[in-house]
C-alpha cells in the first residue's frame, strides 16, 4: 500500500519547483483548456512538446511522470473500447454481425486516451512539483475575491489542507488494522466479489472509527489554541510573482494561440 | 519449545531510497510455559520481530519455527499458526468493528474453525459459538449478561481494551504475544490488565510474550527478558541478573525498577542481597542483614 504515489511531490532544485504555486496552477488549468481546443492530430504535438519541455525544465525523471497514468490506464482503455463500439457519426469501416466499427469513432477515441493521458500528466506535473501545503495556498490567494460575495475561501482551503494532510495518516492506520485483522483470521484475498467487499467491513469500520476520533482531537486542538479562521492571519511563506511566472504563462497563452490559429488554418 | 528464532534478519524496503534494517541476526529460543518479556526503545525492532511469530510479516533471511509450524512464505499452515499464537498489538481497541460486543468477540473464532455447515462439519454451531464466547468474556472480566449485547464502541477505554483481548484468547492460542498492552490505561487500569494476563497464562494461553517499556511490568511478571537495540539482542537473561547491569541499561536509555537501583547502590557499599521483585521482602532481606552484620 505504501506504493501508492499518485502525483505525490518529488523533491528537486529547478525553476519549476520554484515557480509561484499559484503561477503553476493557472498554467495547468490554461494547459488543460489547451487540450479540449486541439481540432486534428497536428496539434497534439504542440502540447505534447511542451508537456516535455515543461518536465524537462523541472528536472524530473520522465519515468516518474510516465508512471503517474498507471492508475488510470484501465479508465482510458474502457473510455477507449466504448467509444470505439458506440460513437454513431462517419462511414462504417468494418463490419463484424451487430459490431459496426467507424472512422469517426476511430479518431474519435484516439483522441479522448490521448487527451486524457495529457491531462493527468499535465495535472501530475504540477502536483510532483508543488508541495500541498503551497497548493491548497495558492488555491485560497486565486478563490479570495469570492470573500466579497461571503464565501468561506480560507476555511475550504484549511479543510483541503487538512485532508491532504492525513491521507498518509489514515494509510499507516489502515495498514495496521489490516495486519490485526489478519491477526484475527480475516480473509481479503479469497472468495467473490461480494465476500471481499464483506471482508472489508473489519478494516473500515474501525478506520472510520479513528478518523472521527482524529478529527474530533484536532477540532479540539484547535480550539485550544483559539483557531478563529482567516481573519488577520499572516502566511510563513510569501508569494511573489517574478519572471519565470509570467513567462511561463505567456508560453501556455502562447500555446492555446497557436493551436487556435492551426485548427483555423487547417479546417 | 515455543519459538524458534536462527539468524533471523529483516530488512524494510531493501532496495528501495529508504532502506531500514529493522532485525539483524536475531537467533532466540522461547520455552513453553515461559513469561518471556521484550525491551527496547522505539525503533529497536520489537514489533518487526513479534510480527514475525504469527506469520504477519515473513522472515527474509534465516528461520523461524512457532509452535512447531515452520514460517515460510506460501505455507498452507499460516492460519492454523495464527490460530495458535494469538496477537494483541498495541491499542487492541482500535481494531474494534462489531455491532455488539459479542459479535467482535466471535470474529476470530468464525475465521478460524468458521460454523457448523455441511461444508464444514467440524465447525461451531452458535451455541458453541456463544459458549465460547461467554468463556472469554468471563475470563477477561466482562459479564456476558451485561456486555454482550452492547456496542463495543459505548464502553470506556479499560473495558474495550478487554474485548480486543477476549477476541483474541477465544481461539484459545497456545503463544499469546501483547504488545505494550497497558499503555495508555490509569494505574489501576494497568494493575487489572496485568493481572489478567497473569490469570490467562495460568487457564489458555501458557506461553506470553509481552513487549513493554516498563521496567517494573518486567520485574513483577517476566520469567526472562530480552533486550532489544537497533534490530540486535543485547541480552538475554531473567530480570534479577539483568537489573545488576544497571550501567548498560542506562547507556541503552532504559531504566531499572527503583527496588535494583537500591540494591545495586547497596551492594557498592558491601551489602549484597538478592533483588527481589516484592519490594516488601527486599526490604526484610536488607534489614535481616544489616542487623545480622551488626551483631
Amino acid at each position: 500500500m505504501r506504493e501508492f504515489t499518485f502525483g505525490q511531490y518529488y523533491p528537486a532544485n529547478s525553476v519549476v519547483h520554484k515557480m509561484d504555486a499559484r503561477a503553476k496552477l493557472i498554467i495547468t488549468i490554461a494547459f488543460i483548456v489547451a487540450i479540449f481546443v486541439v481540432e486534428g492530430f497536428f496539434s497534439f504535438i504542440y502540447v505534447a512538446g511542451f508537456l516535455v519541455f515543461a518536465i524537462l525544465l523541472a528536472k524530473l525523471p520522465i519515468r516518474a511522470v510516465v508512471k503517474t497514468i498507471k492508475p488510470i490506464l484501465i479508465l482510458v482503455l474502457f473510455t477507449a473500447v466504448l467509444n470505439l463500439f458506440f460513437y454513431q457519426k462517419g462511414e462504417i469501416i468494418w463490419e463484424f454481425g451487430f459490431i459496426k466499427i467507424r472512422d469517426e469513432a476511430v479518431r474519435f477515441c484516439l483522441y479522448m486516451a490521448i487527451r486524457l493521458i495529457l491531462l493527468v500528466m499535465g495535472s501530475s506535473l504540477m502536483t510532483l512539483t508543488t508541495q500541498p501545503v503551497e497548493l491548497t495556498d495558492a488555491i485560497e490567494s486565486l478563490l479570495t475575491p469570492l470573500k466579497w460575495v461571503r464565501f468561506p475561501v480560507h476555511e475550504l482551503a484549511l479543510i483541503m489542507s487538512i485532508a491532504l494532510r492525513y491521507i498518509p495518516i489514515l494509510m499507516d492506520e489502515a495498514d495496521r488494522i489490516i495486519r490485526a485483522q489478519k491477526a484475527r483470521g480475516a480473509d481479503f484475498e479469497s472468495g467473490n466479489i461480494f465476500a471481499r467487499a464483506k471482508a472489508m467491513i473489519p478494516i473500515l469500520i474501525p478506520l472510520l472509527v479513528s478518523s472521527f476520533r482524529r478529527a474530533n482531537e484536532l477540532a479540539d486542538a484547535m480550539d485550544a489554541r483559539c483557531y478563529s479562521g482567516g481573519a488577520n492571519r499572516t502566511k510563513f511563506k510569501q508569494f511573489h510573482i517574478g519572471l519565470n511566472d509570467v513567462m511561463g504563462v505567456m508560453s501556455v497563452v502562447s500555446l492555446i494561440m497557436l493551436i487556435i490559429t492551426t485548427n483555423a488554418v487547417l479546417f | 519449545m515455543s519459538i524458534k528464532i536462527e539468524n533471523l534478519s529483516f530488512i524494510y524496503n531493501p532496495k528501495g531510497a529508504f532502506k531500514k534494517e529493522a532485525l539483524k541476526n536475531i537467533t532466540l529460543t522461547i520455552n513453553k510455559g515461559e513469561f518471556f518479556g521484550i525491551i527496547g526503545h522505539t525503533g529497536s525492532g520489537k514489533s518487526t520481530l513479534i510480527q514475525h511469530f504469527n506469520a504477519l510479516i515473513m522472515p527474509q533471511s534465516g528461520t523461524l519455527e512457532v509452535a512447531g509450524i515452520k514460517v515460510v512464505e506460501g505455507s498452507k499452515e499460516l492460519k492454523s499458526l495464527r490460530a495458535k499464537c494469538g496477537m494483541v498489538f498495541q491499542y487492541p481497541e482500535y481494531q474494534l468493528f462489531g455491532e455488539t460486543v459479542e459479535e467482535d468477540i466471535a470474529f476470530g473464532l468464525i475465521n478460524f474453525i468458521g460454523k457448523k455447515t455441511e461444508k464444514n462439519p467440524s465447525g461451531l454451531t452458535d451455541q458453541e459459538i456463544k459458549e465460547r464466547v461467554k468463556e472469554a468474556m468471563e475470563l477477561v472480566g466482562l459479564s456476558y449478561n451485561e456486555f454482550a449485547m452492547r456496542s463495543p464502541f459505548q464502553l470506556s477505554g479499560g473495558q474495550k481494551r478487554r474485548v480486543a483481548i477476549a477476541g483474541i484468547i477465544v481461539t484459545k492460542p497456545e503463544i499469546l504475544i501483547l504488545d505494550e498492552p497497558s499503555s495508555g490505561l490509569d494505574p489501576k487500569g494497568k494493575q487489572e490488565i496485568l493481572q489478567l494476563i497473569r490469570n490467562l497464562k495460568e487457564t489458555t494461553s501458557d506461553t506470553i510474550i509481552m513487549i513493554s517499556h516498563d521496567m517494573d511490568e518486567i520485574a513483577e511478571n517476566c520469567s526472562r527478558v530480552a533486550v532489544i537495540a537497533k534490530g540486535e539482542i543485547v541480552m538475554c537473561m531473567s530480570p534479577e541478573e539483568l537489573f545488576t547491569h544497571e550501567e548498560a541499561l542506562v547507556g541503552l536509555s532504559l531504566d531499572i525498577p527503583i527496588v535494583a537501583k537500591v540494591r545495586n547502590a547497596l551492594a557498592l557499599k558491601g551489602i549484597d542481597v538478592p533483588y527481589n521483585r516484592d519490594y516488601k521482602v527486599f526490604a526484610k532481606t536488607v534489614a535481616e542483614k544489616i542487623a545480622g552484620g551488626a551483631k
